[in-house]
Order: structure tokens, then sequence, then C-alpha cells
């Protein structure tokens, strides 16, 4: 089933075109990557989708519902979460307060028991509980801006350079439990440019150029491409 | 030289004004946290409230209690009012235009109450029992002190809880830090700048009251040294910070009691310009505040 359908949006900065014409889809249960080189506007897509930007031409629908002209706290409460690149914690909260406010918009007892389940994925948010987000590590900050996205019980999940700017030992720690959220049930629809990660999780991706998409198709495909290889893989 | 009893005295005076400068302080310094809105408006809400508190009890003569509950609740509406007539289309914009809007509301109200009351102050009533006269140790105070400061505290300590413990409250910082981050949590960010209007106005209004009791007099255009007052509060304590207004406002009620109390006779008329020149000083020695720090609340 189609969970997110991008339909011909243009995104404009005043007069300069950020993403022309671009036309995706995620499938519910598939865990989608956008890939592209910094500024291709993979970031200009996700903040489109979830509400931060509004697109000039183009329908966006989600469960096929146009929510092209929804604000971004209405999106979040209906199932779409993004992890933005720079993470956008709350930094003068504390761990325990961020992801409470991940569930913000939930009424139902459960936000225990997923509070809970957050700590069993990250045990270092648990000892950090009480700290002050801004004072966390790097990689911590990415953990809990996961964390506080998970909290939401998303239907659709959007994860912006997850790996960006963390050590190699984190990145594998950060992509072992994206796989365990995935398991889960969670659509995933994934901004990167660790070419190698998106091979090893990804269902499907899309290739971004200069805000077009330029190509798509199953990772290990796309990946054969001689163009590709040279420009993510050095050769 | 001055006695024991003397400075007991004067420091007395300076916590019950602080009180009422940190009562208005903290709802301006919450909506500036969320806005960036240095709301001038804000002074024009201790008027409505001193009158709307004056109008009902003397004139409906309702219970005080009552009287005060019902100063709250208009205060509270006409905070409502304001952000969704005035406020709520400019937000986006530049800050600039929800300054200016903010000295036009402030003028507006200042008017209007004005042309509903009378240009001419009138001697502030309230109830018997608040202007009862205590002496403890040869330090003199009314009722109406003791009541101020209590009613000022018990306002400080719940908004402290609600901020501190509730998710609406935790909302709130969250939405002064970011409110892109805040939008992405699915925080409706309309409510929570309401909340921190309807809270900040209903306040002043009770504010209003304080003030009306504490001079004894009250006039149409008395909210705009409140206004400045509780402004510099905010700028002394650090502007966007929660308990750096109310110990902005703290100390400037007490510097500016003690600076009158101890200076020759004479010297009170200087009262306002030795608060302009506190806040100078506090901007050149340290521009964020005494709590202040950068875009923080």
């Amino acid at each position: 089933m189609q969970l997110l359908k991008v339909n011909g949006v243009h995104v404009y900065y005043g007069v300069i075109a950020a993403v022309s014409d671009l036309s995706l889809t995620v499938d519910e249960g598939q865990i989608v990557a956008l890939v592209g080189a910094n500024g291709a506007g993979k970031s200009t897509t996700l903040k489109t989708i979830v509400g931060l930007l509004r697109p000039r031409a183009g329908k966006i629908f989600f469960r096929g519902k146009d929510i092209t002209w929804l604000g971004a706290d209405r999106r979040a409460r209906m199932g779409i979460a993004l992890v933005p690149e720079g993470r956008h914690i709350f930094t003068t909260l504390s761990v325990r307060e961020n992801l409470i406010l991940g569930a913000y918009h939930r009424r139902d007892p459960e936000v225990c028991k997923d509070l809970d389940w957050i700590y069993s994925l990250f045990p270092i948010l648990q000892e950090r509980r009480n700290q002050i987000a801004g004072t966390l590590s790097g990689g911590e900050q990415q953990m809990l801006a996961l964390g506080r996205a998970l909290m939401s019980r998303p239907k659709l999940l959007l994860l912006d350079e997850p790996s960006l700017g963390l050590a190699p030992l984190v990145v594998h720690e950060v992509y072992r439990v994206i796989q365990q959220i995935h398991k889960v049930g969670i659509t995933i629809l994934l901004v990167e440019q660790n070419v190698n990660m998106v091979i090893r999780v990804a269902d499907y991706m899309y290739v971004m150029e200069t805000g077009r998409l330029t190509m798509e198709g199953v990772p290990q495909e796309v990946m054969r491409e001689e163009a590709i290889k040279r420009a993510y893989l050095g050769g | 030289m001055f006695s024991g009893v003397y400075i007991a005295q004067q420091c007395l005076n300076g916590v019950v004004f602080g009180s009422m400068y940190a009562l208005l302080a903290l709802g301006m310094t919450i909506v500036y946290g969320i806005l960036r809105l240095i709301n001038f408006a804000h002074g024009a809400l201790v008027t409505v409230g001193a009158f709307t508190f004056f109008g009902i009890f003397v004139i409906f003569k309702w219970h005080f209690a009552l009287s005060l509950g019902a100063a709250m609740v208009v205060g509270g509406i006409i905070g409502y009012l304001l952000d969704l007539v005035g406020y709520r289309k400019l937000r986006g914009g530049p800050e600039v235009s929800l300054l200016i809007t903010s000295l036009g509301i402030y003028i507006l109200l200042e008017n209007m109450i004005k042309l509903l009351a009378s240009p001419q102050p009138y001697a502030f009533r309230s109830p018997a029992f608040l202007a009862q006269l205590h002496n403890v140790a040869g330090v003199v105070f009314r009722t109406a002190d003791i009541f101020i400061l209590l009613l000022s505290l018990v306002v400080m300590v719940v908004f402290t809880f609600f901020v501190k413990y509730s998710k609406l409250g935790i909302a709130m910082r969250a939405t002064a830090e970011s409110v892109e981050a805040a939008r992405l949590v699915g925080i409706s960010v309309d409510q929570v700048v309401v909340l921190a209007f309807v809270f900040g106005a209903a306040v002043a209004a009770i504010t209003g009251f304080m003030w009306g009791a504490k001079y004894g007099q009250i006039s149409y255009d008395m909210g705009f040294m409140a206004g400045v007052k509780a402004f510099v509060a905010v700028v002394i304590g650090g502007i966007g910070s929660i308990p750096g207004a109310v110990l902005g406002g703290f100390l400037l009620g007490l510097l500016e009691t003690l600076s009158v109390g101890f200076l020759p006779t004479g010297f009170s008329e200087y009262r306002d310009a030795i608060v302009f020149l506190l806040l100078i000083l506090v901007l050149l020695l340290r521009p964020t505040g005494i709590m202040g720090r950068k875009e923080a609340m």
C-alpha cells in the first residue's frame, strides 16, 4: 500500500528553484533512500514533506489524503516524523523531557511503555535521562532525536543524514537501531550520503541532482551504473 | 543614621513593589521567549485589570474574591483577543511589525479606558480588611501588603510547577527554544502562544488590582509606568529568562525603594530616574542581563 506520494512538487527559496518537478512514492513497510550530493535538494524535499516548507506547485498525499496545505504540527499528529539534519533537539530541556515531547499529541496510556522501549533501544539515554540534552555528545544527540521521533509512534519516519558527523562505531549503532525500527513496521524515508549504508538497508532508492530526480531503482542495480559509482563510491 | 526598623520597613516596601514588578515581568518575558516580542501592550492590561476590579467591586458590589477573579478573567479574554486580532497574522513577519502593533494596542486600550472611565484618577477602594494596619516590632504594614506578597508568591510557584512539570509547560519551553522543532513534534505553536498571552494578561490584570491597592488610586495611564518597570525588570534579569524576570522584578523593587529611602530628602522625585540609571548600568556591564543567555528562556 502506498503510504506517501509526492507528485510533481516544485519548491523555491525566493526565486531560486531548490526542487523541480519531483515525484516519488514510499510504500508501507519499505525503507526508501534519497541520495545526492550536497545542495541537491534532499533536505528541502524532506522539509516539504513534513510541512516546514510549502511547495509552489505539486501535491503531497499521505495515506491517500492530500496534505499539501496542512501545517507541520498537523502532519506530525497524522504520523509523519522527521529527524532533521543537525538533530534539532531541545538543548535546554532534559533528555526525558525531549522524549516526552515526542509523544506530545498522544493521549493513549502506552506512552510510558514506549519510553521504556526507547530506553531499551538506547540504554545511554536512560542513563542520562535527567541530563540537559545540550550537554550530550553528537552521537547521543542523534539517538535522542531518533528516540524523540519514535515516541510519536510514526507511520512514516524521515531521517535526514543520520550518520553525518558521527564516528564509524556510532554510525553502526544508529543503523542497527534503524533496522530494528523497521522491523517493528515503521516505514522509513532516508536521506543519506553514506551510500554503503544505503545499499545495506534500503529497499528502493532515488538519486537527486540539482533539484531533480535523475535515477531510481533497487539500490544494488542503481549502484551498477558507472556514473553513480564514480560519484558516490569514488570509481 | 538609619535604624534597623527603618531599614526593615524599606526592605518590606521594596519586596512588595518587587513582587508586583516580578509578576508583570513574568508575563512579558514568556511572550518574549516565544515570539521575540517586547509586548508594550502588557502595561495596558494592568489598567484594564484595575478598572475591571474597581467597576465590579465598587459599582456592582460583588464579593472581593469574585471581583478579583472577574478582573483576571476579563484580562485573560482581552489577552486572547489581542493575540487573535492583533498579532496572529503578523507572526513570521518582521519582528518590528509586532513591536509597533503592540505600541498601537497600548495606545488603543489606554484611550478606550480614558473614554469609558474618565481622564481623572479615581480613589481606589479595596475591602476594609486590606486597609487594616499592623505593627510588628515597629515595622508598619497593611494587610494589603501581605496579600500582594502572598498572592504573587502563589502565582509564581504555581507557574513554576506548571512550566517545569506539565506537558503544556514543557511544550512552552520547547517552543521558546525552537518554533520549528516544536512544530515537528506536533506542538501547536498557536495554542502555546495563546496560552502565553492569556496567562500574561490575566496576571497583569491581577497586578492592576495590586497596583491600585498599593498606591490608593488608579488612572487611565497607570499602565504606562507599570509596563516600563516590567520591561526594565525583564532586561535586568535577562530577557526571555523566567527566573531572571522574577529576580529582576524583586531587585528593581528593592533598589528603587532603598535608593529613595536612603537618599537625602528631595531625591524621592528621582525614583524613576534611578530605575533607568540602573537599567543603563546593567546594559553596560552585562548586556544580556543577570541570568540571560543568548536566546534562552
